[in-house]
């Protein structure tokens, strides 16, 4: 579970922006329903990372 | 990894606030944080992310794109991709805010149907309509295509349109647009 955690870290140290689209980052969805609607009509699969800042 | 990640829609699901999302968390059968979850077009969970680096992640993500075939030749999976594309092309980016209420599936099709030539003479995104975005866009209200050079950062057009438009109304916008595109 730990090397998972860090793992993922390492997908936000490549780059977490939230609706930005600067080269380097990962362009994260914050709307989930809009993510999914998105995939379905673009037919593209999903990524859905979930969280909590606790 | 990033440009993995653009091979699918990545979704953020932050449930910091609580009672939010849970009907994804139940869906998803979400135990703990983090948790990614991969899935095809409609949603369907495919795997978790299991692997424990990058490569290994890579692999995943190529493994699910793999089984999930493209159904819209018009979108672009980002402006990111977009703009690299246009400016090669020397073709405008047209950026897709949509209502957050309306339904997708139907603009897809209204917009496939309705522009005719400019489906291939702009690079189309489907962007969301919420508030945040229309801030990043300067835009006032959703529905709303913003046309962009690829090489500056000001919009060449915002162009509000809604579902009841007839299509000249857009496309009229669009080639006035497309014409302030600098050669």
């Amino acid at each position: 579970m730990k090397m998972v955690r860090i793992a993922l870290c390492a997908l936000f140290m490549a780059g977490l922006s939230s609706a930005d689209d600067h080269g380097g980052k990962v362009s994260w969805i914050r709307d989930p329903y809009f993510g999914l609607s998105k995939a379905k009509v673009e037919g593209r699969a999903t990524m859905l990372f979930f969280t909590a800042d606790w | 990894m990033v440009a993995a990640a653009q091979r699918l829609v990545p979704i953020y699901v932050d449930c910091t606030k609580k009672g939010e999302f849970t009907d994804l968390m139940t869906k998803y059968k979400v135990q703990g944080f983090p948790t990614t979850i991969y899935t095809d077009a409609d949603g369907i969970p495919l795997r978790e992310m299991e692997s424990r680096d990058s490569a290994g992640i890579i692999k995943d993500i190529d493994t699910v794109v793999a089984k999930v075939s493209p159904r819209s030749a018009l979108w672009q999976p980002s402006v990111l991709a977009a703009r690299e594309l246009a400016k090669k092309a020397k073709k405008p980016v047209a950026v897709v805010l949509p209502d957050p209420k309306a339904d997708l599936v139907k603009l897809n099709a209204k917009l496939t149907k309705d522009l005719g030539d400019r489906k291939t003479k702009f690079l189309w995104v489907l962007e969301s309509g919420q508030p945040a975005s229309l801030k990043k866009y300067d835009v006032e209200t959703a529905s709303t295509v913003v046309v962009f050079d690829p090489k500056a950062d000001e919009p060449l057009a915002r162009i509000p349109f809604k579902d009841d438009d007839k299509p000249d109304v857009l496309n009229k916008a669009l080639d006035e647009a497309a014409k302030l595109l600098k050669k």
